[in-house]
Order: C-alpha cells, then sequence, then structure tokens
C-alpha cells in the first residue's frame, strides 16, 4: 500500500562505454490498488476455514463454559453444528447438571434447532422460520456425575430480588391478598364449632368493646341535654301574660273622656295596644311550635339506633362466627384458594408477556398514523426516524417454535411428561406481523397420573385493542390430601378424587373474565375431628355426595375482582347442615341478641324514657305558656269590649235623652 | 500502529515530492466523508473499502478521519437539522419506506437525521475539499518545499553519506 504512493524509482544514468541492455521502464501505477487483492483473499479464506472447522466446536466450548459458571454445576453440549449459508443452528445433547444432586440433570433437552432467515438478517431483523425444542426431561440421570463448582460467598448485592421475583412479588395484588385473606381456608370450621354444641356460650363471650348503638346513644343524650336547656331558654324568652294583663288594667281604669271626640281617640289607642298584644301572642304560639318540631326531630334520631343495633347484631355474628349456610358463601370459602392460587400464577404470566411482547400501546388510528408516518425517536445524538410498513419484519419473530418433552417410560411421580406444544408468531412487534401469538400445548404427565393435558394461549397484542385468552383443560388428574377447611374443630376435604379441569381466562383492557369448571369424582373425603358427632354427621351426609362440581367466575380488574362460585359441594352441605344447624345457629344468634338487648336496653330505654321526659316537660311549658297568654288576652279583649260598650252606650243614651227633649219640646 | 504511522511517514514524504497530488487529496477527501461521520456504519466500510482499492493516500484520509472526527461534532446540530429536513420530506417519503425495508440498506442507519445529514453533506462536499486539498498540497510544494530545498542547510544535508545512505535504501526497498 505505502509503496504503491511512492514516486516511481528513478533510473540511474549508465556509461555510455558498457553495452546497451534493454531496460523495463515501470510503469506509473494506475488509480487501482491491485495488490490488495491477495492479502484480502487470504484473510476470507482464513475466515472461511476457520468457521468451517473451529467455530462451532469454540462456540460449543463457550456454550458449556459460560453455563457451568451460571448454572454452578457442570453443563454439556453433546455437539453443535451452525450453518453460516442455511442461517441456523442445531445443539443436541444438552445436559443441565442438578448442583443439589450431581448425578442427575435439572433439565435435559435432545434438540434445539432454529433456522434463520437470511431476508431478515440482511434487513438487520432476526426471522426464525423454525425454532425446535425437543426432548426436554427434568431430573433424567446421567451417566456420570457432573462436576459441581464451589459455592462462592454471596455479595450483598446478590440479595436484591431478581427481574422475575420482583415480577412475581408484583403480581401478588393488593386485591388477589385481600381475598386469599377473605377465602381464609376455614369454611367449616365455624359450622364445626356450632355443631358441636357444647362451647357455644364460650363463643359467645361478653360483649366487651362499645359498640357503635351504644356510641350512638350517647351522643344523642348528650344532644338531648343540650337541647334541653335551649329550648327552656327560648320558651323563657317568649312573651307572658304580664303585659295583656297590664293592658287590661290600664283599660280598666282609665276613664273614658266626656268629649266623644276624645273618648273615640282613648278607644283607638287601646285598640292599637291590644292589637300589638295579638301579634305577641301569634310569637308564642310559633315558638311553641318551633321548638315542637324540634323535639320531633329527635325522633328519627331514635330510629337509627334500631339500624345500628342491627348493624352491631350481623358484625357480632361474624366476629363470634356465626357461620353463614348460604350456598354461595360455602362455596367460596371451601374452595377460593384453589382458585386462587391458578388466577395468581396466571396474572405472573400476563404481565411477562405484556412486556416481553408488547402489544400496541395506541388506539388504531394511531397506529394506522404510526406506519403511515415517520416517527421521530430521541436519541442522544440526533433522531432516528421509522418507515414500517405492513408485512415487513419486526426486530425478532419467531415464525415457527416446536416443543416437544419425553417422560421416560418407568417414571414414577415428578413433572416429566410427553409433551408436544407448537406456537406461532412470536415476536417482539406484534402490530408489524399483524398475527396473534399462539402457543399450543398437549400431552400427558404419566408419572404424576395428568393425562390429556391441552393448553393454549393466544396473545392478541396486534389488535387495537390487546387482550390475551388462556385455556387449559385437563382430562384427569389426581388429587390427594387436598384440604379445603382447617381448624381446630375440624380438618375437612379430600382424600382421594379424580378431577377433570377446564379453565378460561380472558384479559383484556385490564379486565379480567375467568371462568373454571371442575368436576371431582370417585372422591374419598377427609374429615378428621376431636368430636365425633361432627365427624358423623359430616360423614353422613358425604357420602351422598359422590362427586362434587365446581364452578368459578372472576370478573374485573385486577384491582377489584368480583368472584362468582357455585359447588355441589356447597349446595349439598349447606342443605344438609341447615337440618341439623338451623337450630342452634338460630339460637347462638338469639343468644347474640340477648346479650346485646342487654347491654343496649337499658341505655336505649333511659335515653327514651329522657326524651319523653323533656317532650312532656317542654310540651308543657308551651302549652301553659299559651294558655296563660291566651286567657290574659282574652281578659284584655273583655276589658276594651267593655269600654267600647260604655263609650257607646252613654252616647246613645245621651242622644235618646236629647231626641227625647226635643220631641217633649215640639210636642210631638 | 506501526501500519498507521508507516501511511503518515509516507504520507509526509509523498507531500515533499513532486508527485501523488491526486491520491493526497482524493485521501483527505474521503476522510473528510469518514471523520463527519457519526459512529461506523456501512457507509463508513464502504469509504474504507474505496481508500483500499483505489490508489487513494492512506496516511491522508487517516489523518483527514482523526482531524475532522474532533471538529466533526460542532456541525451536528446542522447534520441534524439538514437530517430532519431530508428525512421529513413527503417526496421522499416512498422512497425511504422502500430504502428501510430493503436488504442491507438499513445498515447505513440512513434514518437517523445526524447520520443522514452528514452523510449527505460530506457527499456533496467531497469534489469541493479534493479541490482544496489539491490547491492546498500545489501551494505548499511551490512555496514552502521548494525555498526549504534552496536552502544550504538542505543541501548540506543531502551531501552527508547518511543521507544517501537513506536515499539508497528507499530506491531499493
Amino acid at each position: 500500500m505505502t509503496d504503491s504512493t511512492n514516486t516511481p524509482p528513478e533510473v540511474p544514468p549508465m556509461p555510455d562505454s558498457e553495452p546497451k541492455k534493454v531496460q523495463k521502464v515501470k510503469r506509473p501505477p494506475g488509480p487501482i490498488r491491485t495488490g490488495v487483492v491477495v492479502p484480502l483473499l487470504i484473510i476470507g479464506l482464513g475466515t472461511f476455514l476457520y468457521f468451517k472447522f473451529l467455530f462451532d466446536a469454540n462456540l460449543r466450548w463457550a456454550m458449556e463454559f459460560a453455563g457451568t459458571k451460571i448454572n454452578g454445576a457442570q453443563v454439556d453440549v453433546a455437539d453443535f453444528h451452525s450453518s453460516f449459508l442455511g442461517g441456523g443452528f442445531e445443539l443436541t445433547g444438552l445436559q443441565v447438571t442438578d448442583k443439589e444432586n450431581p448425578s442427575t440433570n435439572i433439565l435435559e433437552i435432545k434438540t434445539i434447532a432454529a433456522k434463520l432467515l437470511w431476508d431478515g438478517l440482511l434487513r438487520g431483523k432476526f426471522v426464525i422460520d423454525n425454532f425446535a425444542i425437543k426432548g426436554i426431561s427434568w431430573q433424567s440421570p446421567r451417566k456420570s456425575p457432573g462436576k459441581v463448582l464451589p459455592v462462592e460467598p454471596e455479595k450483598p448485592e446478590d440479595n436484591k430480588p431478581s427481574a422475575a421475583g420482583k415480577l412475581a412479588g408484583e403480581a401478588k395484588s393488593v386485591a388477589l391478598e385481600e381475598a386469599q385473606k377473605e377465602f381464609k381456608g376455614n369454611a367449616l370450621g365455624d359450622l364445626a364449632a356450632i355443631l358441636e354444641g357444647g362451647d357455644t356460650k364460650a363463643q359467645l363471650e361478653e360483649i366487651r368493646d362499645t359498640l357503635e348503638s351504644e356510641k350512638f346513644i350517647e351522643s344523642l343524650e348528650q344532644e338531648l341535654t343540650t337541647k334541653q336547656k335551649m329550648w327552656e331558654e327560648k320558651i323563657k324568652a317568649l312573651p307572658t301574660k304580664d303585659e295583656f294583663e297590664q293592658t287590661a288594667q290600664k283599660i280598666k281604669e282609665t276613664k273614658l273622656d266626656s268629649n266623644p271626640l276624645q273618648a273615640a281617640k282613648q278607644l283607638k289607642d287601646f285598640k292599637d295596644d291590644f292589637n300589638k298584644l295579638t301579634l305577641t301572642v301569634k310569637t308564642v304560639k310559633e315558638g311553641g311550635k318551633e321548638i315542637s318540631s324540634s323535639v320531633k326531630m329527635l325522633e328519627s334520631s331514635f330510629k337509627k339506633i334500631d339500624d345500628l343495633i342491627e348493624q352491631d347484631l350481623k358484625n357480632l355474628q361474624t366476629r363470634f362466627k356465626i357461620p353463614s349456610l348460604d350456598t354461595k358463601n360455602l362455596a367460596q370459602g371451601l374452595f377460593g384458594p384453589f382458585v386462587l392460587a391458578k388466577l395468581g400464577s396466571s396474572k405472573k404470566y400476563l404481565d411477562m408477556a405484556r412486556e416481553y411482547l408488547p402489544p400496541k400501546k395506541t388506539a388504531a388510528e394511531k397506529a394506522k398514523d404510526e406506519l403511515a408516518k415517520p416517527k421521530p425517536r430521541p436519541r442522544a445524538s440526533g433522531v432516528d426516524y421509522r418507515f414500517p410498513k405492513k408485512g415487513a419484519y419486526p426486530l425478532v419473530w419467531l415464525k415457527n417454535i416446536e416443543i416437544s418433552s419425553e417422560a421416560p417410560k418407568d417414571v414414577q411421580g415428578g413433572t416429566q411428561g410427553n409433551l408436544k406444544g407448537q406456537g406461532t408468531n412470536f415476536t417482539t412487534d406484534p402490530q408489524v406481523v399483524g398475527k396473534p401469538m399462539i402457543l399450543t400445548v398437549g400431552g400427558n404427565f404419566p408419572g404424576a397420573k395428568i393425562y390429556d393435558v391441552n393448553f393454549t394461549a393466544s396473545l392478541n397484542h396486534h389488535l387495537p385493542t390487546p387482550g390475551e385468552e388462556v385455556s387449559l383443560s385437563v382430562g384427569n388428574y389426581p388429587i390427594d390430601q387436598h384440604v379445603l377447611s382447617k381448624s381446630k374443630k375440624l380438618k375437612f376435604g379430600i382424600a382421594k378424587a379424580k378431577g377433570v379441569m377446564n379453565v378460561n381466562l380472558k384479559h383484556s383492557e385490564e379486565m379480567i373474565l375467568m371462568s373454571m369448571n371442575n368436576r371431582f369424582r370417585e372422591v374419598e373425603y377427609l374429615v378428621e375431628s376431636q368430636n365425633k358427632k361432627v365427624t358423623e354427621i359430616l360423614s353422613s351426609l358425604l357420602r351422598g355426595i359422590p362427586l362434587i362440581t365446581l364452578d368459578a367466575t372472576a370478573r374485573g380488574t385486577w384491582a377489584s375482582l368480583s368472584w362468582d362460585f357455585s359447588s355441589n359441594l356447597g349446595d349439598e352441605l349447606a342443605s344438609g347442615l341447615k337440618r341439623e344447624l338451623n337450630e342452634r345457629v338460630a339460637a347462638a344468634k338469639e343468644q347474640l341478641k340477648k346479650k346485646l338487648d342487654a347491654k343496649i336496653g337499658p341505655k336505649r330505654k333511659m335515653i327514651e324514657e329522657k326524651y319523653a321526659k323533656i317532650k312532656s316537660k317542654l310540651d308543657s311549658l308551651v302549652g301553659e305558656r299559651e294558655k296563660d297568654i291566651e286567657a290574659a288576652k282574652n281578659k284584655a279583649q273583655a276589658a276594651l269590649d267593655d269600654k267600647v260598650k260604655s263609650n257607646t252606650g252613654g252616647a246613645e243614651d245621651k242622644g235618646k235623652a236629647v231626641l227625647k227633649g226635643l220631641k217633649k219640646k215640639f210636642k210631638l | 500502529m506501526t501500519l498507521m504511522l508507516k501511511q503518515i511517514f509516507a504520507f509526509i514524504k509523498l507531500l515533499n515530492s513532486e508527485t501523488g497530488t491526486n491520491q493526497i487529496a482524493a485521501g483527505v477527501a474521503l476522510g473528510f466523508i469518514l471523520g463527519m461521520a457519526p459512529g461506523f456504519s456501512l457507509q463508513t466500510i464502504l469509504v474504507l473499502l474505496l481508500a483500499l482499492f483505489f490508489r487513494v493516500q492512506f496516511g491522508a484520509a487517516g489523518l483527514s478521519a482523526f482531524f475532522f472526527k474532533f471538529i466533526a461534532w460542532l456541525f451536528d446540530p446542522l447534520f441534524d437539522r439538514f437530517g430532519r429536513v431530508i428525512l421529513d420530506m413527503d417526496s421522499l417519503h416512498s422512497t425511504l419506506t422502500w430504502a428501510y425495508n430493503l436488504p442491507i440498506v438499513p445498515f447505513t442507519k440512513f434514518y437517523n437525521s445526524v447520520v443522514m445529514g452528514s452523510g449527505v453533506l460530506s457527499i456533496l462536499l467531497f469534489p469541493l475539499v479534493f479541490l482544496l486539498t489539491r490547491m492546498l498540497v500545489l501551494k505548499y510544494r511551490e512555496l514552502i518545499v521548494a525555498k526549504i530545498k534552496d536552502t544550504k542547510l538542505w543541501k548540506a544535508l543531502k551531501a552527508t553519506s547518511l543521507f544517501q545512505w537513506y536515499e539508497k535504501y528507499d530506491r531499493l526497498y
């Protein structure tokens, strides 16, 4: 390279005496550097030979080394073969040693093969036409024990939860925790306590706490005392009869003037005074009415006492565990934890699907715009524009996934199964692919005696409204020792049964709809109680229930789920126990009511009496005041009437006398 | 490093000779494109291959790239604005979408505003840089190298046996 750019070497002058030789004149080099071709060819050949003969072996070693470091125990890869032109690889015989038990593999995979499309790779996209993981098995024996690396002391930061752990922790939402508390797995314990009948007295202990109704009565009493004073002061402030009596006295004592005009004026003044007093009477009556209505208003507060007592009774029933024989509640109490465990785990996986296989974040119109227009994405320097189009490749696209696992023929227990599964269109950009991501897995777990398992998950993240649909059906699975209710008094559950299950879950826009249908047949029950009577009653009841159905639905958001349970076990138990328990439950309730009445009754009586006393006192005071003032008014009225009469009567007589005198004078 | 130093010495030697003007100018112009491009992308490889296959002065290209890399950040706002103008053009949208979905082309990172701006501007300025460099090299040789060669010091140095030996070595190897 360097020489080619130098000036051509100068030809030294030859002496004339020497014979002339034909000299090759070096032509100046052309514009193309031909000398670079050979080194480039050598580099290319070397690269080809490395990838042809050494790359696979080196990568296999690197995978084993890194896998062993990560796992903490030996990881083996039997063979690795890659094809540059084919854009694929095939890994066979992956064995991951169980570091707790080095003679077994924690995971063994017979084949992992993938084929990438060159068309995608040339665009910087990873489009995997077919991805196969075949022959998965767990806890398989190793030919020779794997090497286990010495355990390094943990660093403080290693204690931090992993991403998956954090996600799982977050999955336990508040709503699910609340539901867990609600479905406390003690549905029959309280029933058993009542069924025993012996210690209901102990259960219904003295009500020591202050009840809501009690608090209300106390506040009402205080209010009554305060208002009583206020009402009395109001009554005192009302006008008295004295003013009427003074007016009447004044009318009586005042002599009318002989001058009729003056007398008429005097009478007019009296009438004005009286009219003013009449207004006072009105004021007294209105004041009385106001006080009465104010007193009556308190009567509505007394009605509230009844409501509060009712509420207190319900609360006490819950606190003293007086059970309800409502079939829905019973089914919920029995099977709630069972269903909740399944829903809790599905939330974790739905969250993971949303995180790693992101759905469309905007509405349909915005998505269309996004495809039509370039969308700038800010970065440290400059802006990256996107020019996507439908049908283009997303960054990662697993077009087809094949999964299969095989369980050893003589397997007993464990989680090894004969499974076959297929996944399609798993991608980081579902909107671009425009197809749902579907995963179906089916098979059997012969060791665990679980048969006809079918799992389908459809992640519709390509739609304007993203959603997920998951369904799981199990044709036959065994149930051993499943405790449905556990308390000191009673342990109740299924000792042995065969189950059939169908679970469907839909999740869209944070709304969840889950339905679960279970059938348990050939059921052998588990009934353990210290009390023989309880055991006998329950056992005889359960003999008539050979098949259990359990249907559960949950709907709402993760923050607020509404549950609906129905089970024939709940119905049958409720109807059977009702006969036995109704009287006892009623008695317990009655006893509780008596206790409540004993605590609240006297106070209620006292407040009612106090109210009646105050009311009667006030009524009497108002009545008397009205009566007195009415009497005084009448008196004043009479005095006024007399005065008017006397005045008008004198004038008439005088007039008559004058008329008589005139008649005599004129001899008429 | 040795290879690079060798290239730089070759460049200095060539600069002070009477030939290779176009090679130096082409090297500086290609180095200008390399220096202005942010980061490493497909067009960087293309420019390097051009420099490799054509008889371009590699040392000049390296020095030029090194120099322009240091001052390119000053023009980043201009590149960004210019790149956005191109990438936002409605008339180019279908072409850009087509190119975005072509094989290999996306590796050029043309969809980045700074890459697009710097790429287009540096290619447009390539002939100007080439001509300007060529003119400067000629002027340098005419005004500075010729004067130095006329100095007594240079003539004395050229007459030394060490220099003779060097010239011979250089001619042979």
